[in-house]
């Protein structure tokens, strides 16, 4: 990654602006100038002092956001930090990520949340969006100081890792955040039903493991929006898996329930049947499950059932990952994959338009997030990523940003490349 | 009025004759020798199946202003430890030919079930704090505190804040001053807050400090942690912050507004230290005024039975 501060004049040339608000492409150049977007027309014309981009044949979209990332700062920084976290996020496209907080101490007071955003300063490759903890310690126990949490710059409450076992709790954690208008990221999962490594099954049974039955994320599911609904509060249910689930949001989206959910690339792309050799890069949690869960949820995203896709990044250090599936901890990395995934299992397979993919990584997670969707206009900060449709990838393992390796797709060969992403008033070429 | 168990069994008049009378029996209480001989011969029992200081002692020295025999029955020394039914003592104490019951429970309703079970008897019921539903004198001290400053309740504001949904004191209080024509604003969390609370008649508001300048009245709820079974809030510190009363808070308030706690005050919860030697924080007033209000209605419930 070559990282050049935009000095004063930036030209992107004869790019395929992607208007999501008019869902239009347009041919245009963008001149940029000290960060910001002076003009967008065609025809600019070049100046020697410009330093100009080639932007022929490639989409130029506003920068991703990820609604689910795990930074691992503070506490696991030899897994993934702050800089090594958010060049992975460029790398992909994202230029706004939520970090979650499941950290060593977690993000349970509003220190580590300044911590955190004080850090990221020193980098400021992309902004970064703390998520709280619902409850201290990630317990499941007592509430946080919610009002002091988001005056720090929480952008919502979580337990993620750790469900919300008591209905009483959850409830109590959605009424205090409702007060606060904050949104509450529900970890779907019956962790006492939950016990295993794997979905549950005949595949579960013929490999010797521990099987997760898939209504362990559904009844959560159920019992969460149920809940949120009755307090009125808001809430998004994160990485999502399985049919059941989908089946069950469909009926209650039917019946004027309030809710937003995501699932992650690995959920339309992968089934159980990856875990046949007994490789930890296919171990997640939720489990992956079979075909026609996966079919499920690319046709939730198509009707719109699913608002948002997140990538769940979740950076494991190889000593650690590259174990037994009993021992292996859960999770894959996946802020550098997860949008050329998607655009080759949902557009170039013609599930979604770009505009429609593109919702799902920008606007619908803004909405989400309660922030204005970011645009692509004159006057405004560019943050712009330039993505090339027709060139191939290869994501090898020495092409990875994150500090951690744990990913299955090292090798794809990916139709399309993220060729630049401009944040910041930089230029940071792939 | 033969009981005394809800605000919502009181008309308006019933409300500002209690409050003649309690102005009356204040000047009473301000005498040498504070006892009008009217009841003499009369017997009061106070029933507290909960622990309570102020109250109960309210309650009896307003029935000893009044010269009434006053027995106190409390959950430590009576026989309810040894395993007596509510219905039991009851009949018990009934029998023993007693002319007023001044009971508080943990259970919500209980003076309501006293009161049915006594019908026949010429017993009158107080309530003095039922569960999580109602503390009618308290309500009536409250209005009266604020009555007396005022000389008038219709169109006042009045900002209760706290435990809305787990306080009898609250639900008395909306009850009493909307009765009563003044505007009743509460604020809390949410977790606070009665589910349906549109249907109170109150206005919620998520912050109020920016607002204290339009109150004529603040009273803040003690947090009752003795009746949660989970951890409502999160801290003392984000509680006091967002809810609680300090002086910068009072100061905000206009020069004549009052600021009320039914007691006993979690002090750096509710409010803060420096407020209590305030003019406007009239916490100690309450209770004297307490004593007349009790008066007033033990005085009215008997000459009632006369």
């Amino acid at each position: 990654m070559k990282i050049e501060k935009i000095e004063k004049y930036l030209l992107i040339k004869n790019g395929t602006l992607i208007n999501l608000p008019k869902r239009e492409k347009e041919e245009v150049d963008i001149l940029i100038i000290d960060g910001k977007i002076e003009k967008i027309s065609k025809n600019i014309p070049q100046n020697k002092d410009f330093l100009t981009i080639d932007a022929q044949g490639c989409y130029l979209f506003p920068g991703l956001i990820d609604l689910h990332t795990h930074l691992r700062t503070p506490g696991r920084e030899d897994e993934e930090d702050l800089e090594t976290g958010s060049k992975a996020a460029i790398a992909g496209g994202f230029t706004k990520i939520c970090c979650l907080p499941n950290t060593d101490p977690p993000l349970d007071n509003e220190s580590l949340i300044t911590y955190l955003l004080e850090e990221n300063r020193k980098y400021n490759y992309c902004d970064i969006y703390p998520v709280a903890c619902a409850t201290k310690k990630r317990e499941g126990k007592e509430i946080c100081d919610y009002y002091f949490l988001k005056k720090a710059g929480a952008v919502a409450i979580s337990d993620d890792g750790n469900p919300i076992t008591s209905s009483a709790v959850l409830r109590l954690v959605l009424e205090y955040a409702k007060t606060f208008d904050l949104l509450y990221l529900s970890h779907c999962e019956d962790r006492e039903l939950a016990n295993g490594v794997m979905n549950e099954g005949f595949l579960s049974y013929k490999l010797g493991l521990r099987g997760i039955p898939d209504i362990s994320e559904t009844i959560f599911v159920f019992r969460d929006v149920l809940i949120a609904n009755y307090v009125k509060a808001k809430i998004h249910l994160c990485h999502l898996s399985s049919k059941k689930s989908i089946e069950i949001l469909r009926f209650l989206k039917e019946q004027g329930y309030q809710f937003s959910c995501e699932t992650c690339p690995h959920y339309f792309t992968l089934t159980e049947d990856n875990l046949k050799d007994y490789d930890p890069n296919y171990k997640v949690n939720p489990p992956l499950k079979k075909e026609e869960d996966k079919e499920e949820i690319k046709k939730a995203l198509k009707e719109g059932l699913i608002d948002a896709i997140a990538t769940d990044h979740a950076p494991h250090r190889t000593s650690e990952k590259e174990q037994d599936l009993e021992t292996a901890p859960a999770g894959i990395i996946g802020l550098e994959t997860a949008f050329l995934l998607s655009y080759e299992e949902l557009v170039l397979k013609g599930y979604l338009d770009i505009f429609s993919l593109l919702e799902k990584f920008i606007t619908n997670p803004a909405k989400i997030l309660g922030m204005e969707a970011p645009k692509i206009e004159e006057k405004s900060e560019a943050e712009i990523v330039i993505f090339s449709p027709k060139e191939k990838f290869i994501y090898s393992e020495d092409k990875i940003y994150s500090k951690s390796k744990n990913s299955p797709f090292i090798n794809k060969e990916f139709s399309g490349k993220i060729k630049a992403v401009i944040k910041n008033k930089k230029i940071f070429l792939l | 009025m033969k009981h005394l168990l809800s605000i919502d069994d009181l008309g308006i008049k019933d409300i500002y004759k209690i409050f003649e009378y309690a102005f009356q029996f204040e000047e009473v209480l301000k005498r040498p020798i504070p006892i009008v001989p009217t009841f003499k011969g009369k017997t009061i029992v106070t029933l507290f199946y909960e622990p309570s200081t102020r109250t109960q002692t309210s309650f009896t020295l307003a029935a000893k202003r009044l010269s009434c025999d006053v027995i106190n029955f409390s959950f430590a020394t009576s026989s309810i430890l040894k395993g007596e039914s509510l219905l039991d003592t009851i009949k018990t104490i009934s029998a023993m030919k007693v002319d007023g019951i001044i009971v508080r429970h943990f259970s919500s309703g209980v003076p309501h079930f006293l009161a049915k079970k006594l019908v026949k008897k010429n017993i009158f019921v107080i309530n003095a704090g039922d569960g999580t539903n109602e503390h009618p004198t308290q309500a009536l001290l409250d209005g009266y505190t604020v009555y007396k400053k005022f000389k008038k309740i219709k169109d006042l504001k009045i900002l209760i804040v706290g435990d809305i949904k787990h306080s009898r004191v609250a639900h008395s209080d909306i009850l009493l001053f909307k009765k009563l024509g003044a505007k009743v604003f509460i604020s809390c969390p949410h977790q606070f807050l009665p589910i349906d609370f549109e249907n109170m008649g109150v206005c919620y508001l998520k912050e109020f400090k920016k607002e204290l300048p339009n109150f004529d009245c603040v009273i803040t709820l003690r947090v009752q942690k003795e009746r949660h079974n989970l951890n409502y809030l999160s801290s003392m510190r984000e509680y006091h912050y967002l809810y609680g009363i300090s002086k910068k808070d009072l100061e905000k308030m206009k020069k004549e507004a009052l600021l009320m706690h039914p007691g006993p005050v979690n002090w750096g919860w509710e409010l803060a230290d420096d407020v209590i030697d305030e003019e406007r924080c009239v916490i100690l007033e309450q209770v004297f005024n307490g004593v007349a209000v009790r008066m007033a209605i033990i005085f009215l419930l008997l000459q009632e039975k006369v």
